[in-house]
């Protein structure tokens, strides 16, 4: 199994394994990590790149989302740095909080690469192991999320 | 056979452990990690205990963690293992575990004595990982935009490998930077040993509070498990595979490059932190004192 897909994996069955498989997105949250896996196959490697940075960060905010939301807890407007911020702030109150500094990390890590690729024309992942670092902070931030 | 909806990932990447379960079943809101001994583990159990601990503190508190035994290995010691771990099912009855998985229902059970000392854990990575990158930016200039694969000169004057994983390193890498450090320190492991002026890494002392490990950045990972089995047996009591912290010690890594790991450069430090240690580099060794007082006083909860 190669290395983007153990990651993919593994937090398909962090999410399986949690409180979010009982909700009515998980089903789509799982196919937003199996796009990440199928854009594998893509041939132009920037295309490929950019829909991994896409399908992942997707199934990321969506995981968070319905996290979140079952602990009582509706950041609004809905947004990855919404539900870092509320989860710091301990607005889940059934929650554990996450550290000022674990927030920066996430937020510098993932929530601002994820917004210079989606949102600024031109913006690519560099190269592979780009995407792969940004899915092991992805893996780190999700593990610790559903730790709370 | 298990229902489609599970998802089963065999050797899953665990972003901060180097050595993780053997695999992880999620599904239904259950959580599985299984475990089985390892050659290494075969030899020193400890070993199996120490990355079991590690895991419980690194997934998600439900998780539940299983032994798969042999029968040949069905003695009074796997029995005594067995304990840490919620269960114990055989290698040969594939269909036991899938019963396990499927009909269990303590997985979702949590435990709020774990998630007290997970988060305590998880924070005190976040910290001493940034600590930790500032001392590494400072001990190896270019880092992390470029790779720093060479220690400052003359830190390792003697690479010749003398087992795997291995590097000889003269005596007075700690006297020459810091002469009153050595003396305060005693070796502790049988695994660091001394020939003439030389020793080998890994070297690992502890001096009161204090947990001085020396280990090569390039082969940061093998280290790891022989530090971390060092680390953890001394600060914390083991009760069904959950660490319990009995003692605060600083414990310091001493690199002579910055550790790397294939696709994910930051693993290996991240793995470093999250089992309880700070990285240095040779102007922080050289400071030891002040180095100290900034991870003593380091603020965990910021």
């Amino acid at each position: 199994m190669s290395d983007s897909k153990r990651r993919v994996r593994f937090m398909q069955s962090l999410v399986a394994g949690s409180p979010v498989s009982g909700t009515g997105k998980h089903a789509d949250i799982q196919a937003e990590f199996d796009e990440v896996l199928l854009a594998r196959r893509v041939l132009k490697r920037r295309r490929k790149r950019l829909l991994q940075v896409l399908h992942s960060t997707r199934a990321l905010d969506s995981t968070l989302k319905e996290f979140t939301k079952l602990h009582g807890c509706h950041p609004s407007p809905p947004s990855l740095g919404r539900y870092l911020y509320a989860l710091k702030d301990g607005k889940c109150a059934s929650l554990r909080k996450i550290s000022g500094r674990e927030r920066r990390r996430y937020q510098a890590q993932i929530v601002q690469l994820r917004n210079k690729y989606m949102h600024e024309a031109g913006e690519m992942p560099a190269d592979d192991s780009e995407v792969l670092t940004l899915l092991a902070e992805m893996q780190a931030c999700l593990q610790r999320v559903l730790s709370l | 056979m298990l229902p489609e909806h599970f998802v089963v990932v065999l050797r899953p990447d665990v972003p901060n452990l180097l050595r993780g379960p053997d695999l992880i079943i999620g599904g239904e809101g259950r959580l599985f990690a299984i475990f089985k001994f390892q050659a290494a583990e075969q030899q020193s159990p400890d070993r199996l205990l120490v990355r079991l601990a590690l895991a419980r503190l690194a997934l998600p508190r439900h998780a539940l963690c299983v032994l798969l035994w042999r029968s040949e290995r069905a003695d009074g010691e796997t029995a005594a293992i067995a304990t840490h771990f919620h269960s114990m099912i055989s290698e040969d009855s594939p269909a036991v575990l899938v019963d396990h998985v499927l009909n269990s229902d303590v997985g979702k059970r949590t435990q709020q004595t774990l998630g007290d000392i997970q988060g305590r854990q998880y924070q005190r990575a976040a910290a001493v990982m940034s600590l930790s990158s500032n001392w590494l930016r400072e001990a190896f200039p270019g880092w992390p935009s470029e790779e720093t694969s060479q220690a400052r000169e003359g830190l390792v004057r003697d690479g010749d490998r003398v087992t795997p994983g291995m590097v000889r390193v003269p005596i007075d890498l700690f006297e020459a930077i810091h002469p009153s450090t050595w003396e305060r320190f005693q070796t502790v492991r049988a695994r660091s040993w001394f020939r003439g002026t030389e020793t080998v890494f890994p070297t690992l002392v502890e001096h009161e509070d204090v947990i001085l490990g020396a280990a090569s950045g390039a082969r940061l990972s093998t280290h790891l498990a022989h530090f971390n089995e060092r680390l953890l047996l001394r600060t914390a009591n083991l009760d069904s595979g959950v660490p319990y912290p009995h003692t605060v010690t600083q414990n310091l890594l001493v690199v002579d490059r910055v550790p790397t790991h294939r696709f994910d450069p930051m693993k290996a430090i991240r793995a470093a932190c999250f089992a309880g240690w700070s990285l240095i580099g040779p102007p922080q060794l050289a400071r030891l004192d002040q180095t100290l007082e900034q991870l003593r006083t380091l603020p965990l909860a910021v």
